[in-house]
């Protein structure tokens, strides 16, 4: 079984998207603030992260960074999924190393376990 | 107008069956009334960290279970926090109800429809 880490403050939204993974047959953990998230990546690395990006104690792009400068996790594809994009911070997102970059109000269930799936398929 | 709710949308993120429907329905509207009694609370007492942060979670909590107009209303509270526009948040919080009504009624009316006698 697949695992995916779901690294957003809001609970609401972890336990949404908990329940979408879950029926699509992932392992599903989460983590409520970027500092955790990373802690919990290095604790268990995952088989793909689902990141917020405006979080307390480490905002996405710094959580990004942190993955990414880690030779253990660097690899991981991690989707950034947020509503709170400005084109700067977008390509921040896209310089810091995001595997996928999706919008939460527009995008579906199916199409972010697609966009998972995707991330997971071999290259 | 935006539809108040994108239902095929709350289904998807359900189990599938009208019981998980109904329990995800109401946890929505427990947790969005939590959320913005307490974003209202912050408009009141004009503290724009805390009305950024909340207006924030709440957007993303209506973005997720398909309330788009609503979250689009809470996106621009919190864009006027960011930027320090605080001169309009009165007005803002009031369409922010409205809206809040809007949805809380449809929900209602479509949990009451499945049945949902609680």
């Amino acid at each position: 079984m697949k695992r995916i880490l779901i690294i957003d403050d809001n609970q609401m939204v972890v336990n949404l998207y908990r329940s979408a993974f879950a029926s699509a047959g992932f392992g599903v953990e989460f983590a409520n603030d970027g500092e955790s998230g990373v802690a919990a990546a290095r604790r268990t690395p995952p088989d793909v992260v689902l990141l917020d990006l405006m979080m307390p104690k480490m905002n996405g792009v710094d959580v990004l960074t942190a993955l990414r400068q880690d030779p253990a996790l660097s690899a991981i594809p991690v989707i950034v999924i947020s509503n709170a994009y400005t084109p700067e911070r977008t390509e921040q997102l896209w310089k810091a190393g995001a595997t996928q970059i999706l919008t939460k109000a527009s995008t579906r269930p199916s199409v972010l376990v697609d966009a998972v799936r995707t991330a997971l398929a071999p290259k | 107008m935006h539809p108040a709710i994108d239902l095929e949308r709350l289904r998807e993120f359900s189990d599938g069956t009208e019981d998980g429907l109904r329990t995800l329905i109401r946890i929505f509207l427990e947790d969005i009334a939590q959320m913005i009694g307490e974003l209202r609370a912050a408009v009141t007492g004009g503290d724009a960290a805390e009305i950024r942060l909340l207006a924030h979670r709440s957007a993303g909590s209506s973005s997720a279970c398909g309330a788009p107009g609503l979250s689009a209303l809470l996106g621009d509270l919190e864009e006027a926090a960011l930027s320090g526009r605080m001169d309009g948040r009165a007005g803002q919080m009031a369409a922010i109800d409205t809206e809040l009504d809007r949805v809380t009624l449809f929900l209602t009316d479509y949990l009451a429809s499945l049945g949902e006698t609680e």
